[in-house]
């Protein structure tokens, strides 16, 4: 799913982030609902 | 099995074949030209057909060889349309306004299969697909359909690997914009 590479310092950053941010969890889950889509898609 | 049924088998995915391949190329007669050779391929190498993946997924793999082969002579037509202007990245950040804070908080989305379950769904998101800008529509495929690597796609198309995440990024945006207006935003649907 990740198609770019990030440095740890970053990563860990955007995890944090994550934790407490409710639109990125629904934003995250939005991409995570597009990938499965075109799996099922190409199924 | 015989052989006609296995070309009954095979010729039974060519509609499917057929979309993706003219989200690839976005030239209806060279996509029928390539899934045409597709089957043909598939044919002469059933023996190849091992039945360890699906039919499916075994003559989307041939078509996957056919559509790079074919993109590698298109770019090198003069007419075919620099993906410049689509690696732009001026609206990389529309998500957000001025202070950083999102311009429309994403919605909850539901659950995944109970959406795939629903008989229009796929035909929305064909829509969606047809209406990416064409080289958006071809990466997105190659990378999510064809299941390509990052570095291959980069190699094929001759674009930078940060040209690549911008276009992905762009069609994944686009995606879920219309996702939003022609699905989730019909009554009932966002369940």
């Amino acid at each position: 799913m990740q198609d770019g590479n990030v440095s740890l310092p970053l990563y860990l950053r955007i995890r944090l982030h994550l934790i407490w941010c409710e639109a990125c969890k629904r934003f995250e889950q939005q991409m995570r609902f597009l990938h499965m889509a075109m799996r099922r898609y190409r199924q | 099995m015989t052989e006609a049924d296995f070309a009954s088998r095979c010729n039974s995915h060519r509609g499917y074949l057929l979309r993706v391949a003219v989200l690839q190329l976005r030239d209806n007669d060279l996509a029928e030209d390539i899934v045409q050779d597709t089957l043909v391929a598939a044919l002469q190498g059933a023996q190849g057909f091992s039945g360890r993946s699906s039919l499916k997924t075994w003559l989307t793999g041939i078509l996957k060889h056919k559509i790079v082969d074919a993109i590698r002579r298109k770019t090198r037509e003069p007419a075919f349309a620099s993906l410049d202007e689509e690696c732009q990245i001026e609206d990389f950040d529309a998500l957000f306004d001025d202070s950083g804070h999102w311009e429309n908080p994403p919605a909850d989305w539901g659950d995944p299969e109970s959406q795939f379950s629903r008989a229009q769904f796929f035909d929305i998101m064909q829509f969606c697909l047809d209406k990416l800008p064409p080289n958006t529509a071809r990466v997105f495929m190659m990378r999510e359909v064809m299941e390509l690597e990052s570095n291959e796609i980069c190699k094929e198309l001759s674009i930078t690997s940060t040209n690549l995440w911008v276009i992905l990024y762009r069609a994944r945006m686009a995606l879920r914009q219309c996702l939003e207006q022609n699905w989730f935003a019909q009554p009932g649907r966002n369940a």
